[in-house]
């Protein structure tokens, strides 16, 4: 958690020189949601399309929107591979040695997700 | 105490009010009730694995199942209240998955015991690791931060196995918008354990 050596998370403070500043991690996260928050709601006009009309929808794309055409494109190709693809394809199931494992050493699970 | 719900029922509200009160944004009547549905199914979990836990994983729809039926032979819910009890049941049931892996993680950590596996509900499917599972809940938290509804539905599908059909019920939206929304959250979930394809 301490502050590493000079590199490109730290950058001078404009109004103190003395000072260095890390950027900060929660930043790019921030910037990270934001981007997602735009993309979703071009995958809500996109995903009610039909496939084929797709990709004149993108090429279509003006102002901001268009910069996110190529993240857009391989998004919707990633889709279509996901669709048919394993990644959470099928529920999740307690496995029965875990819970033995709980037991043995008599876990009492109380934590919630917030 | 966890582990004494729905048994001592009586003397605490009923599930049916705190379904509505938490609906109307009490954050207390959530916690209650979030509590109880955690207790019941953790509880129901072991039940199941004493009746003699399948090797092929105990179902969570089951459990989900099991929690409401005992809660309305109870006089805790009524069935108007399916529609809604399901999306608390299903973030209590991640909860459970979440606590239980994390627990043994915690406890296995350096003692070179096997890798932790889950199993899903269907035999054919390529299981989910423990440790991928609990990737997905870290990821989900920032997917809260986007739209919790998108989580909602991913604990409501992934998490506790329902239909899309019962998701739509649940949230009041169409199915079509359900699965809509289930295929952003797929490729966000995706994007944040596969760093390398979302750059």
């Amino acid at each position: 958690m301490g502050w590493r050596a000079f590199d490109e998370n730290f950058v001078l403070n404009g109004n103190n020189s003395t000072a260095l500043c890390r950027t900060d991690p929660q930043k790019n996260m921030k910037a990270m949601l934001g981007e997602w928050q735009e993309v979703f709601a071009l995958l809500d006009t996109a995903l009610e399309l039909p496939p084929g009309e797709r990709a004149a929808w993108l090429q279509g794309l003006s102002g901001s929107s268009a910069e996110f055409k190529t993240q857009l494109e391989r998004l919707l190709a990633q889709n279509a591979r996901l669709e048919t693809g394993d990644f959470l394809a099928a529920p999740l199931a307690i496995d029965a040695t875990h819970l033995i494992f709980c037991q043995q050493i008599g876990i009492r699970c109380s934590a919630g997700v917030p | 105490m966890n582990e004494e719900i729905p048994d001592g029922l009586a003397d605490s509200p009923r599930m049916t009010v705190l379904l509505r009160d938490a609906r109307t944004g009490r954050s207390a009547a959530f916690d209650v009730l979030f509590e109880r549905l955690y207790g019941e199914l953790h509880a129901l979990a072991h039940k199941q694995r004493v009746r003699g836990g399948k090797p092929d994983g105990i179902n969570t729809t089951m459990l989900v199942n099991e929690a409401f039926l005992r809660f309305a032979g109870a006089g805790q819910l009524v069935a108007a209240d399916r529609q809604h009890f399901l999306a608390y049941a299903a973030n209590a049931m991640r909860s459970v998955i979440v606590d239980i892996l994390r627990a043994e993680n915690a406890h296995k950590r350096g003692s070179g015991d096997r890798a932790l596996t889950l199993n899903t509900n269907i035999a054919e499917q390529v299981p989910t690791s423990g440790g991928e599972a609990l990737r997905i809940h870290e990821a989900l938290l920032d997917l809260a931060k986007i739209d919790p509804q998108l989580v909602q539905i991913v604990e409501m599908r992934f998490f506790a196995g329902l239909t899309d059909a019962e998701i739509a019920e649940s949230l009041e939206i169409s199915p079509r918008t359900v699965h809509r929304h289930w295929q952003k959250a797929r490729l966000f979930l995706y994007a944040q354990l596969n760093e390398d394809d979302h750059s």
